[in-house]
C-alpha cells in the first residue's frame, strides 16, 4: 500500500507586521486544534521594535458581524517584548464550539498615551470531526 | 486543494501508510507525540463529514508509528470488519497530539471503498 502524504500545519504561525501600520493576515487554521500566532513587529526598515514598554496587551477573535469576541487571548511576549515579538495562544478548546467560516482577528498594543494595532484580519477555521 | 484518495476495497485486510510532513514539506518526528487519532465518516450531500465516526483508532489501538515515527511514517492496520460493510467514498481525518498536548489536524483524506464480489 503506497504511503499517503498528510500535512499538518505548523503550531506556530509566524507574521512579520509593521509597527503603526495597517497588517492584515490571513490564518487558515483548523477548529479543536491549537494555534499559536506570532508577529514579528518590525519598523519600516525591517529592524524589530521594542514594545516592552506596551503593558496592556489584548486581542480577540470575533464573528463577522459582532462586536462581542469569541475568544479574547491575552498576547504574550516571546521573551520580554525589546525583540518585537508577540505570540497570541488560541487553545482547542477556544476554537471547539466553532464551525467552517471565516473569524475576525485584532490585536492591540497599548501603553498610557499610546495605542497600536499591529495586526488584524481574518482567521478561516475549517470543522474537524476529532 | 482537493483532498488525497486512498483507494481500497471493502473487507480488505491491509495497513493504510501514511508520512506526516508540515506545510513546508518537512517531516515531522513523531517520536514523541503522545496520539495519533484517525477517524472515518460518511461524506454528505455538502461533501462534508457527517454522522458518527464509523471508525475510530488511535495510538493505543490499531495506529502505529512506523520505525518510532522519526521519519513521520505511521499506519492504520484495517481488519475485515472496519470495511466490510462499507462501498463508496468517505471522509477520514487525523489528529496528532504532541508531547505538549497541542493538537494538529492533517489534511483530510478521501477513502475510496469499492465494493467486493467476494464476500465470503
Amino acid at each position: 500500500m503506497a504511503t499517503t502524504i498528510v500535512t499538518a500545519r505548523a503550531i506556530t504561525q509566524a507574521f512579520t507586521v509593521v509597527w503603526g501600520k495597517p497588517n492584515r493576515i490571513v490564518v487558515p487554521a483548523y477548529t479543536k486544534n491549537d494555534l499559536i500566532i506570532r508577529l514579528n513587529i518590525v519598523d519600516e526598515a525591517g529592524d524589530p521594535v521594542d514594545v516592552s514598554t506596551y503593558t496592556t496587551r489584548t486581542s480577540g477573535i470575533y464573528p463577522p458581524a459582532s462586536g462581542t469576541a469569541d475568544v479574547s487571548p491575552t498576547p504574550a511576549f516571546l521573551t520580554d517584548g525589546t525583540d518585537g515579538v508577540v505570540t497570541i495562544t488560541i487553545t482547542d478548546s477556544n476554537t471547539s464550539a466553532f464551525t467552517t467560516g471565516n473569524k475576525r482577528f485584532e490585536c492591540q498594543l497599548a501603553k498610557t498615551g499610546s495605542k497600536i494595532t499591529v495586526a488584524d484580519g481574518v482567521i478561516q477555521f475549517t470543522a474537524t470531526k476529532l | 486543494m482537493g483532498r488525497p484518495v486512498i483507494e481500497i476495497t471493502s473487507g480488505d485486510q491491509l495497513d493504510l501508510n501514511f508520512k506526516a510532513v508540515d506545510e513546508n514539506g518537512a517531516v515531522i518526528n513523531l517520536s514523541a507525540f503522545t496520539d495519533i487519532d484517525i477517524g472515518l465518516w460518511e461524506i454528505g450531500a455538502d461533501g462534508l463529514p457527517t454522522g458518527s465516526d464509523l471508525l475510530g483508532e488511535n495510538l493505543a489501538g490499531a495506529v502505529d508509528l512506523v520505525s518510532s515515527g522519526t521519519t513521520g511514517l505511521f499506519k492504520i492496520g484495517l481488519v475485515a470488519a472496519d470495511t466490510a460493510a462499507l462501498a463508496g467514498d468517505y471522509y477520514l481525518e487525523i489528529r496528532l497530539e504532541d508531547a505538549a498536548s497541542l493538537f494538529r489536524t492533517c489534511t483530510p483524506c478521501t477513502l475510496r471503498i469499492r465494493a467486493d464480489l467476494i464476500t465470503s
